[in-house]
């Protein structure tokens, strides 16, 4: 307990085995990312904020059967929507992602049958105004649009996310 | 204008106050007590004479919500608990699910459930041995722990698609299979960190001041350690080999060969030394499964509605100790019950023996010991 | 150049009183201006040096690569609320501050800055640093009673028991120097060591500067002595309840001390700024920097030492060594001749 000289002389020589460690990792390279002057990479199925998909002519995929909204475990996806008379198909009118409530866990990707849904690689969602933190169906399919990965069948492929931007250090 | 209450202790106090003892609160904001956890300390200028754990800060109705809420929508609320360990947390409860369904995992599902419960173990290890060197005073070994806990969130990322709170098991399986490239970046990164091991241990293990501060430092026998109901590193530091992965095997463990590292004092430094043992328990453990883990489909017959009868209790060896998850089903796809029996909460109770006649800074070293993660003790 | 004043002064017809006066003015100014200049240099190199110990960059945002940090931490601090805690002894509580940094400045009366350059080389020079680093332990017990606060109480407490034990062991072998050099005065000190390293006192003294540089670092409160100021136990021991100007003139005064306790190792051991080549000022830096870079290095790596270990340390191991070198020392002057 420090009352001998076999513990001090011991301190002393564990004290300079220990600085020999940080003297060497202080000329190592750091493993700091400037963040954000450089940016990261996200992979491929990062669970960042869901967006809407949309097919090759850019309208939605979601019919709107609700799915996501009752697979969500924290009820953050409010939907509406109403039958169009010509096509018989139910459009898509009020799709709101409270992202302040949202947990980021993919529940609504994988209960969508239909592939309109994926988790996107948007992280920086921070903002001032709270209101704007509520992505309506508008934000969320813009964000759907910018995807610069294939979107495939995600069930077969499992692949349950889209990036919206390369580059950016790994 | 209401009267406000006064607290029982403050009461207690001022009726005997004793003369030279000190009431100091080591209060829910404070740099080392691992989260939102209050110690109300009777002190004697440094020396513990008396201590009471005061929880509840942390309290998020996980128990409440989860009689609300269809089995796998649960499933991201159990990575919550203990938020350093998620995936032994969603173990025992996916396992609790699958007892009551009467599910069958498959072969490659298990072996992807070891893995990733493994590299779990070694994240939270790696946490624990940061924080234990920060509370002791050596900052840097903090940073470098958390360097190659980025290497594993890069991992888990990959598989998984977040870095800490991953919602990846699921009743009957996994969410998705192993991405192509998955052993090759595990295997590297078990390298890297079995180098990294040795500059620890360099760093800390033999450190002569750390020593002093550890060893004969919040010492429990294993009768005590046993009668409270420790589990996990803190009753194997006692001497007691008791492991769920040996005693009581599930999943595929009963395939793999490894060892349970065991103390001999009981001290704090015994449990330091369990635990960095651990480390490369997990890493043979890894590697094993890697070798032998076959192809095959990672998520089994689950039945489309899924219908909870009767009622099952399922534990994991959580990094922590003995996580339990007692599930009560009422014929509906919603728990009845979902209690968590956390392995922090029952430790919590070993603070007062193993802290009382120690100093001020001991008690810093002991909290760290336990590993308290206060997510897990609330709830 | 004080010479040069002197025949300056003497030409307006100012007396030798008013020259001392304007002399003592002229050095207070420029002891507190290299003071102020090093804070700001040492703030941004600990943080500097801890990043790169731990494989990361340190500051970088502000300015260029980081450099004018201190300047952003000064306005920080300038800008906080100045907060005293209610039931605090506020006389007292603002005071602590002062005296402490107070303590630190007295100390740098003595240090030479080159053969000759010293604010005012006492001929009780070393006798002068024992007594003025006691001040401290009245402004840190200060400040931990006037906070109305436990733990600042606790860790003023600690720190007292700390400063006071380690005072032994530092004056002790600051006497081995003395004896070595023949003289108090620093001056003396320096002088003794001139022509070359195998005049420095380090040779025959290494235990002597074992026993002074552990002794030391305890004396100034860094790691891994640092339990008053433990952040993981105490909150911030006797600095909870400073805040923004406060808390920086503690801050700057403990910086002061290192530099201060960096030169003296310089000084004592080392040959003081003496050397080829460079001016003596010159040397006097890197000397000292040299030694403030392997206080840093310490505090990075090492784990606290426990309070009772401290004392362990400070009385069954570090006075017993510290006479030893005293007997050794003296052993080594007679034999010298």
């Amino acid at each position: 307990m420090f009352r001998s000289l076999r513990d001090f002389f011991g301190m002393v020589k564990t004290a300079l085995i220990g600085m020999g460690i940080t003297i060497r990792n202080m000329f190592s390279p750091t493993v700091t990312i400037n963040y954000p002057d450089e940016q990261l990479d996200m992979p491929l199925g990062f669970r960042g904020i869901p967006v809407l998909l949309s097919d090759e002519e850019g309208n939605l995929k979601c019919v709107s059967c609700e799915l996501c909204a009752k697979a969500c475990p924290v009820n953050c996806i409010e939907i509406q929507s109403h039958r169009d008379n010509k096509t018989r198909r139910k459009v898509l009118d009020v799709y709101n992602l409270d992202s302040t409530w949202c947990m980021y866990c993919g529940l609504c990707v994988e209960a969508c049958p239909f592939d309109a849904l994926a988790m996107s690689d948007q992280f920086e969602l921070a903002s001032y105004d709270l209101p704007s933190l509520v992505y309506t169906r508008d934000q969320l399919a813009e964000i759907g649009r910018r995807a610069i990965t294939p979107v495939v069948n995600i069930r077969e492929e499992q692949n349950f996310g889209v990036k919206t931007r390369g580059g950016g250090r790994r | 204008m209401a009267e406000t209450a006064v607290s029982g202790e403050v009461k207690q106090q001022a009726a005997q106050p004793a003369e030279r003892e000190l009431f100091l609160n080591m209060g829910p904001q404070h740099p080392s007590t691992h989260g939102v956890l209050r110690l109300k300390l009777r002190v004697d200028g440094e020396r513990v004479l008396g201590l009471e754990p005061d929880i509840g800060y942390l309290h998020r109705c996980f128990e409440k919500i989860a009689e609300r809420r269809q089995v796998t929508m649960v499933i991201p609320y159990t990575d919550r608990t203990d938020y350093l360990a998620a995936i032994t947390s969603e173990w025992a409860y996916v396992m609790a699910a699958e007892k009551l369904m009467g599910v069958e995992v498959p072969e490659r599902a298990e072996y992807i459930r070891v893995i990733v419960g493994e590299m779990q173990r070694l994240a939270s290890h790696l946490l624990w041995f940061g924080t234990f060197a920060l509370d002791l005073g050596a900052t840097t070994a903090f940073l470098y722990a958390f360097r190659e806990r980025e290497s594993l969130f890069d991992i888990f990322q990959k598989l998984t698609g977040a870095r800490m709170l991953y919602n990846y098991l699921r009743v009957g399986g996994v969410r998705n299979d192993l991405y192509d490239g998955f052993a090759d970046d595990l295997l590297r990164f078990l390298d890297v960190l079995e180098d990294k091991l040795r500059e620890y241990n360099n760093l800390l293990t033999g450190n002569r001041i750390f020593e002093t501060r550890t060893k004969g430092v919040g010492v429990i026998t294993a009768e005590q350690a046993i009668a409270y109901g420790a589990s996990g590193p803190v009753l194997r530091g006692s001497g007691v080999p008791y492991d769920l992965r040996k005693v009581d095997p599930y999943s595929v463990y009963d395939r793999f060969e490894f060892g349970v590292p065991v103390g001999e004092h009981g001290d704090v430094y015994s449990r330091y030394v369990v635990r960095m043992q651990e480390f490369y328990e997990s890493i043979k453990i890894i590697r094993q499964a890697l070798r032998d883990i076959p192809d095959g489909p990672w998520l089994g017959d689950v039945p489309r509605r899924m219908k909870l009868n009767g009622d099952a209790y399922a534990r994991v060896e959580s990094p922590r100790g003995e996580v339990g998850v007692y599930l009560v089903g009422d014929g509906t796809d919603q728990p009845y019950r979902c209690h968590y029996r956390s392995p922090c909460f029952v430790h919590l109770q070993l603070l007062e023996p193993m802290g009382v006649g120690h100093l001020i800074a001991d008690m810093v070293a002991i909290i760290g010991s336990i590993d308290i993660v206060m997510g897990e003790v609330d709830r | 150049m004080s010479d040069w004043l002197w025949g300056l002064f003497q030409s307006w017809g100012w007396s030798q009183s008013t020259f001392n006066v304007v002399m003592g003015l002229i050095k207070g100014v420029l002891v507190t201006g290299f003071l102020a200049v090093n804070a700001l240099i040492l703030v941004l190199m600990e943080r500097k040096v801890a990043g790169r110990m731990q494989r990361r960059p340190g500051p970088m945002r502000t300015g260029p690569r980081g450099l004018l940090q201190t300047f952003a931490d000064a306005i920080k601090l300038l800008t906080k609320e100045d907060v005293v805690p209610s039931g605090a002894d506020v006389a007292v509580f603002v005071l602590a501050p002062m005296v402490f940094f107070a303590a630190a400045t007295a100390l740098w009366v003595v240090i030479p800055f080159g053969p000759q350059t010293i604010v005012q080389d006492l001929n009780i020079g070393l006798i002068y640093i024992s007594a003025v680093t006691g001040l401290s332990v009245l402004a840190i017990l200060m400040a931990g009673w006037s906070s109305n606060n436990k733990w600042s109480l606790l860790g003023a407490m600690r720190s007292a028991a700390q400063l006071v034990s380690y005072e032994i062991p530092l004056v002790l072998s600051i006497v081995a120097i003395g004896m070595m050099a023949g003289s108090l005065r620093l001056g003396d000190i320096v002088a003794a060591q001139q022509g070359g390293i195998a005049n420095w006192f380090i040779f025959p003294q290494i235990l002597g500067f074992l026993v002074f540089f552990t002794s030391g670092l305890a004396e100034i409160n860094r790691a891994p002595f640092d339990l008053p100021e433990a952040e993981s136990e105490l909150v911030a021991g006797y600095n909870t309840e400073y805040s923004g100007m406060r808390w920086a003139i503690f801050f700057l005064a403990e910086y002061a001390n290192l530099v201060a306790f960096s030169a003296l190792a310089a000084t004592f051991f080392f040959g003081g700024p003496t050397g080829p080549f460079f001016p003596p000022f010159v040397w006097f830096l890197i000397k000292t920097y040299f030694f403030i870079f392997v206080a840093m290095w310490i505090r990075w790596t090492l784990p606290r030492i426990r309070v009772d270990h401290l004392m362990n340390l400070g009385w069954y191991v570090l006075i017993p060594l510290a006479l030893i070198n005293l007997g050794w020392t003296g052993l080594y002057v007679v034999l010298r001749g």
